[in-house]
């Protein structure tokens, strides 16, 4: 069965090539491609893509909200964020919110489409960047909300602390004895707490805004 | 009424300056020019004082106001001994003027005072002032009461001054009509006075004694009604006031003469003597002795029959008293307070002027500092905004320059599958696109003033490495120094510094064939130190120095201001060395 991919993306040039570039690709097909994310939720039902490729800088709805809307009405479609800014807070916004994973636009052809192979089979990317701004929001995650206190396990902790020394996936499977799959499912369980995590704070914010 | 006080006061004052009997306006003068340019302190204090005391009997106002100035002056220093003599002149300037109200009010003030200071002589001396403004309201009870303390003061402590206060009771018993106690107290005066070596000398001080005693024992038997004996001490007192021209005395003399020879029906004399002291310069300045004078010459033609010169004498008489009482007297008196007022306030006005003028410059300055701040923050605004603007506008343009870029790559990706025969064409195509790719990325890096600390070049140096050895199955151990982390760079060295840091790990990566390449930063003082180490195989580094390898090097090492070294040797792996300052 072939991946369905969904492209969202303002460039035309560029939606017109991965698009190419995605038909091309062995076992993929794309089955849409947008050139803004306004009517996300049509789009989507439309193209039924199992992958959503999702540029963050796009006119009207922004790239990260766009995930948003994706991950409440389309929970089970996987999400990699594409950009040109290697800009932090932007990646990492849209992990919290839901994207799978990210790559950058400088990345090559051929990388691109091996991205989207590992973010359909669950696979999670996480760079040294974005592994130190998780490990500062467990950090300073507060313990009088129990209730809501997610915390990582020591492998979890672990395989972060070696991202952060720049250690490829492949570097941490052989230093940890794991094979690189179990390190992705390790990154993508990190990523899952990190949602319930800034959802958890985002809820609470509501309550304290009075909000709910 | 007898002045005692007065003459208390002139023994102060004389025992002082001497110099005034012989040339007393060329001292004023040169007293003037001294207050002038003397500067404000205890010394021109006493010389104002002295200057007021001058004054006394001639100008009794400029007297009083050399005594307010004193006064003034000395609050001003905090300098209690020089309030207490200028409360002192106020208290005589306000007698002469017949002022007994006020004189009362100062000598108070000046009792008060004294009690502060607290030494015998002070409080001795504030004590007696009191009893003579009793005195001179006719109130003898109190004053008699006061001037016990006074005798109590000076038998405890103030041996060379009991003649005088001896002397002085005299008065007050005499207008009690006590003669005896006046005389018995006269006489102790004398024992005292002849018991003190430096009153029985042939000098002023001495004379000036003499000159009270004899005339107080005089006033003595005259009460008694010994006339004999009275006129006796009279001319004695009258001789040695005459010597040393103590005209108040000599006036006080004459009077007593006068009155002696009125008792005695000898008229003609009593005319004599009054005339005596009606005709003396100081009169004008003593009008209770004038009245006295003028009081004797019409009661005695009276008595003689001469209605008209009486009548002259009556008016005299009337006129002194009211220049004595009289509301013209007080205006005029009110009139020079107001004139005082009148300078203070000049002077409060002169100061509140440039207060005023102080204030509108401080308010002139605060409206530029306010303007200037404003101007400052409404620049760095309008700088911010075009910064936001051209931040936009470089984000917009990178935007879409990086997606054409990553279109053209994957353009030439999709060209190589159709033509295989134009692959070595389309792999430059996006050998340099992705090139460029890297370049604006380095770039837009190292200009966002975002990441200008030194854990973001960190952060960035070490995912480049991972991910370039990586590709290359190469191992990277990365480490630096935990203290690095604070540092900041300037964008030129994080630029320099990366890109230097780039090339040593491409040619790592592509030409050592290493298993494993070290990463080392550290600080050592306010350099940096980066050692990239691979155990790879190696060169001649004679051959490759100054190949154009070495040229992107040497390049960033110059605008780095930095050192560096390359250390190898075939098999031996390569150690790449940089050394720079940071501020």
């Amino acid at each position: 069965m072939e991946i369905k991919v969904a492209i969202f993306e303002d460039n035309k040039i560029l939606r017109q090539s991965l698009q190419q570039l995605i038909d091309n690709a062995e076992g993929m097909v794309c089955t849409g491609a947008f050139g803004d994310a306004n009517r996300i939720v049509r789009n989507i039902q439309l193209a039924a893509p199992d992958v959503v490729l999702m540029d963050i800088n796009m006119p009207g709805t922004s790239g990260i909200e766009a995930v948003q809307i994706l991950k409440e009405k389309f929970p089970q479609v996987q999400i990699l964020m594409q950009t040109v800014f290697e800009e932090n807070d932007k990646i990492f916004a849209a992990i919290c919110s839901g994207a799978s994973g990210y790559m950058l636009k400088k990345t090559g052809p051929q990388k691109m489409i091996e991205a989207i192979h590992e973010t359909y089979q669950g696979g999670a990317p996480m760079t040294a960047s974005v592994a130190v701004k998780v490990l500062q929001m467990f950090r300073l995650q507060s313990p009088a909300q129990k209730h809501e206190f997610v915390d990582l396990s020591e492998r979890e902790k672990e395989i972060l602390a070696l991202l952060v020394k720049g250690k490829s996936y492949k570097a941490i499977a052989s230093d940890c004895f794991i094979s690189i799959d179990t390190v992705s499912t390790h990154v993508r369980h990190i990523y899952e707490k990190l949602r319930v995590h800034s959802k958890s704070e985002a809820v609470a914010k509501a309550i304290n805004q009075k909000l709910v | 009424m007898n002045p005692v006080f007065v003459k208390i006061y002139c023994c102060f004052f004389f025992l002082q300056g001497s110099l005034y009997a012989q040339s007393q306006t060329r001292w004023i003068d040169s007293v003037k020019k001294a207050i002038v340019t003397q500067s404000a302190d205890t010394n021109k204090v006493n010389t104002i004082i002295s200057l007021s005391d001058v004054y006394r009997f001639t100008d009794p106002d400029s007297s009083l106001i050399y005594a307010r100035h004193a006064l003034t002056l000395s609050e001003k220093l905090n300098y209690n001994t020089g309030i207490f003599w200028s409360m002192v002149a106020i208290s005589g300037s306000l007698y002469i003027l017949g002022d007994y109200n006020n004189e009362l009010e100062y000598t108070f003030k000046v009792v008060e005072l004294s009690k502060k200071i607290n030494t015998p002589y002070i409080l001795g001396y504030s004590k007696g002032l009191l009893s003579d403004c009793y005195y001179n309201l006719g109130e003898y009870d109190t004053s008699m009461y006061y001037w016990r303390q006074v005798v109590n003061i000076a038998e405890r402590s103030l041996p060379d001054e009991l003649f005088s206060v001896y002397g002085n009771s005299s008065h007050i018993f005499e207008a009690m009509h006590e003669y005896d106690s006046a005389m018995h107290y006269v006489k102790k005066s004398i024992q005292c006075m002849n018991a003190i070596p430096w009153l029985n000398k042939d000098d002023y001080a001495s004379k000036w004694a003499r000159s009270s005693i004899f005339e107080n024992l005089a006033e003595a038997f005259a009460g008694k009604g010994l006339y004999d004996s009275a006129l006796f001490y009279y001319r004695k007192s009258l001789a040695s006031s005459a010597e040393i021209h103590m005209d108040l005395n000599e006036m006080d003399d004459y009077n007593g003469l006068a009155a002696l020879y009125k008792e005695k029906k000898n008229l003609d004399s009593a005319i004599w003597y009054a005339k005596k002291a009606i005709n003396k310069k100081i009169a004008k300045a003593y009008p209770v002795s004038m009245l006295k004078a003028a009081g004797i010459l019409a009661t005695s033609y009276e008595f003689k029959k001469k209605p008209d010169s009486s009548l002259k004498y009556f008016h005299v008489t009337i006129s002194v008293k009211d220049s004595l009482f009289n509301r013209q007297k007080t205006m005029a008196f009110q009139h020079l307070l107001f004139a005082e007022h009148e300078k203070q306030n000049e002077a409060a006005a002169t100061t509140l002027q440039l207060q005023r003028r102080y204030r509108t410059y401080l308010l002139i300055v605060l409206l530029l500092v306010v303007l200037g701040a404003a101007g400052i923050i409404i620049k760095n605004r309008r700088i911010k905004q075009m910064q936001q603007m051209r931040n936009s506008i470089a984000d917009d343009l990178h935007d879409d320059i990086g997606s054409t870029l990553s279109s053209i790559s994957i353009m030439s990706e999709l060209a190589k599958i159709k033509s295989p025969e134009a692959a070595s064409l389309l792999i430059a195509i996006s050998d340099s696109t992705s090139m460029i790719q890297e370049n604006m990325s380095d770039i837009v890096w190292a200009v966002n003033p975002n990441n200008d600390r030194f854990e973001n070049v960190l952060q960035r140096m070490n995912l480049f490495a991972a991910e370039i050895l990586d590709a290359k199955n190469m191992d990277l151990a990365f480490s630096s120094d935990a203290s690095l982390s604070a540092c900041r760079f300037t964008m030129k060295q994080r630029k320099n510094w990366y890109l230097f840091f780039k090339e040593a790990i491409n040619n790592a990566a592509k030409y050592s064939d290493a298993e494993k390449v070290f990463v080392d930063i550290c600080k050592k003082d306010n350099q940096v130190e980066m050692r990239i180490t691979d155990n790879g195989k190696g060169f001649n580094t004679a051959s490759v120095f100054n190949g154009n390898g070495m040229n992107t090097f040497k390049k960033r090492v110059k605008e780095l201001n930095a050192r560096f070294d390359i250390s190898s040797a075939n098999g031996e792996g390569t150690t790449v060395h940089l050394c720079f300052k940071i501020t």
